[in-house]
């Protein structure tokens, strides 16, 4: 029964007005965090699965993980294992898991040149096997921007010292090529000027042709007397030959029969040479002994000098 | 029996004495001398047997050999000092090196002391300042007491060179008296020319009075070893200074002195200083004819030897004595 009657129409069954609007915003709420959690993919099934890196350079929590350009995943938790190595924890919907095989690979890659970074993972082959909660996979990195132009510099450094060394060695006034281009400009030069003196040589020995024949016709005159001397001493040389070759024949004979007996002599001696020479280096040896034991007998060892090692004495007035 | 003990001369002595004191009644009372001329023979055996002792003693020991890797290092070393003499720094450098690296290779302390110590001495001589010290250096650092003080004093004294040469003279002095103490340490023989650097020091300080004292006492440890070339370097030292001093005179004579000494021992570089030294006391006088002829001798001298410094200071002074004269 109501003590008070209620005349106002906003307020007659209030309480229920206010039961409506609380259970329609609570059916919001859940609604909104349901479409959260479809978003967050929180209701779907997932598998976690690890890799070992030796560093956590780059990698972050929430990294989204994926396999063949399809987000699959991404990054739970990083922690450090006994070693101090980084542990990472992936969580991977359940779904994709069968194409996550034992010899897949996980690589820390960016999207493009200055895109976000991802952990891809490679399809395994088709024979391996599945990898299961919890097991490890294996990690690799990408090599950075960075790493990729030190490796650039290494490999680029010796060329361009090369051809700063080329370049200097074109320019060098004193080397080879200029030297050479300076030769050939001065070639040419005198070819020129060579040329020009054939010209006037060409010119003159016409005029002079004449002249010079009357003159080669003295010459073959004194040359005919020359040639009847020639004829001369070759009588005269002819006539001596036969005994000059006499003699000379004597002396070879000589020769060879000097030479065959020294042949005899070496073939009777050269067996005997490898035993005197072996013999010849152990007298020397021997000698060498006695000469070392003599050195340290006393008092000879007294006026022999002690090798050792001698330090380079500067003067007080010593200059460079 | 008595008198067959007094004939024989060694082992019957002894019996001599006994039957002397059993039969005292007849026999003829022996004297103190005349046991002691009986006793002459066992003394002479005894010191024959004595030196034949001392004689295989001696003949037995042999001092210790070297092993083939010393003995190798030797043979670098000494390569390098010869290709030094010559004037070939590069082949000394190679060879100081192979040497250092044996001595390395066998933890030898002095032969790498000694080594590096005469690369840095190379460097000196080859203008590299920073190599030699950082060889110095290196022969100091790591062996600290090991290090004979020998080696120790000859690597101060060329730190301290090389400090004087760059006109550092608070650490040539430095170096120069670190040299000393490590010397005096070892009784060494290098003492006088350790005097002699800190003279010259002095005097590049305009400190003639103290070159002059300093110079006159490696004078005489220098005259005590022997050491002819530092001898030499003392009277130099001294005369320098009694120019500056004005002392002309006693300048000349030691210059003439230092001179001898040079000839003695053929140092070319050292009698073309001495030249320059009698020319510049001339120039001082304004004797400018007399200082023209001892330039032009120590250009002769300096052209002859190689010596670059030499030439370059002799044609500097003739070109100022030409120009005196002919303002004349």
């Amino acid at each position: 029964m109501k003590i008070i009657e209620e005349t106002d129409q906003r307020f007659v069954n209030l309480e229920k007005k206010i039961g409506i609007f609380i259970i329609i915003a609570i059916i919001g709420i859940i609604a909104v965090v349901a479409f959260i959690g479809v978003q967050q993919e929180l209701f779907i099934p997932k598998t976690s699965i690890y890799f070992i890196a030796e560093s956590g350079k780059g990698i972050n929590e929430g990294m989204a993980v994926k396999l063949s350009g399809f987000r699959i995943g991404k990054i739970k938790e990083l922690s450090l294992d006994d070693i101090a190595r980084v542990k990472v924890e992936l969580s991977i919907n359940s779904k994709y898991m069968r194409w996550i095989k034992s010899d897949s690979k996980a690589t820390l890659l960016k999207e493009g040149l200055i895109g976000e970074s991802i952990i891809e993972i490679t399809p395994g082959s088709k024979d391996a096997e599945e990898v299961r909660e919890n097991e490890v996979i294996v990690f690799e990195r990408e090599k950075g921007i960075s790493e990729m132009v030190e490796e650039l510099k290494d490999e680029i450094k010796p060329v361009l010292t090369d051809i700063r060394e080329i370049t200097h060695y074109l320019n060098d006034p004193q080397g080879d090529v200029k030297q050479s281009l300076k030769n050939v400009r001065r070639l040419s030069e005198d070819i020129h000027i060579t040329k020009q003196h054939i010209d006037t040589l060409l010119k003159n020995t016409d005029k002079n042709l004449n002249s010079t024949i009357k003159k080669i016709d003295s010459v073959l005159d004194s040359a005919k007397q020359t040639i009847t001397g020639v004829e001369d001493v070759i009588d005269k040389i002819d006539k001596d030959i036969p005994r000059v070759m006499q003699k000379v024949d004597n002396s070879l004979e000589n020769v060879q029969k000097t030479t065959e007996e020294i042949k005899k002599a070496v073939e009777k001696s050269t067996p005997h040479i490898p035993s005197l020479v072996e013999k010849g280096s152990e007298v020397t040896e021997g000698t060498k002994e006695i000469v070392d034991s003599v050195k340290q007998i006393w008092p000879v060892r007294l006026f022999i000098e002690k090798p050792e090692e001698k330090i380079l004495k500067m003067d007080s007035y010593d200059s460079k | 029996m008595i008198v067959s003990s007094q004939k024989s001369e060694v082992a019957n002595s002894s019996l001599l004495i006994v039957n002397s004191k059993n039969n005292s009644l007849s026999h003829q009372p022996s004297t103190i001398s005349h046991q002691l001329l009986n006793l002459l023979p066992i003394i002479r055996h005894l010191s024959l047997f004595l030196y034949c002792l001392l004689f295989i003693t001696a003949c037995g020991h042999t001092p210790p050999k070297l092993s083939d890797a010393h003995l190798r290092a030797v043979e670098f070393n000494q390569k390098a000092e010869s290709a030094f003499k010559k004037g070939n720094y590069k082949n000394a450098l190679d060879f100081y090196d192979k040497a250092l690296k044996i001595n390395r290779s066998i933890e030898n302390i002095d032969g790498i002391a000694i080594n590096l110590i005469n690369m840095a001495a190379v460097y000196y001589r080859l203008n590299d300042k920073d190599n030699a010290l950082r060889y110095i250096d290196e022969a100091l650092k790591p062996l600290d007491l090991e290090v004979r003080n020998k080696l120790l004093s000859e690597a101060m004294f060329l730190k301290s060179l090389l400090y004087l040469e760059d006109g550092d003279y608070e650490k040539a002095v430095q170096y120069a008296d670190l040299s000393l103490s490590s010397c005096q340490k070892e009784s060494c023989l290098e003492e006088g020319k350790i005097y002699n650097l800190k003279g010259r020091i002095a005097l590049l300080k305009e400190d003639s009075a103290s070159a002059v004292t300093l110079g006159m006492e490696g004078l005489k440890l220098n005259e005590a070893h022997d050491d002819k070339l530092e001898m030499a370097n003392s009277l130099r030292l001294t005369a320098e200074a009694k120019t500056k001093n004005r002392e002309y005179e006693e300048a000349k004579r030691l210059y003439e002195e230092a001179m001898l000494i040079d000839k003695s021992i053929g140092l070319s570089k050292k009698i073309a200083m001495d030249l320059m030294g009698i020319g510049n006391l001339f120039f001082r006088q304004e004797l400018f004819e007399k200082a023209l002829s001892y330039y032009q001798r120590a250009l002769s001298v300096s052209k002859e030897a190689g010596y670059e410094q030499g030439l370059k200071d002799a044609i500097q002074m003739i070109e100022k004595c030409s120009l005196t004269l002919n303002k004349k």
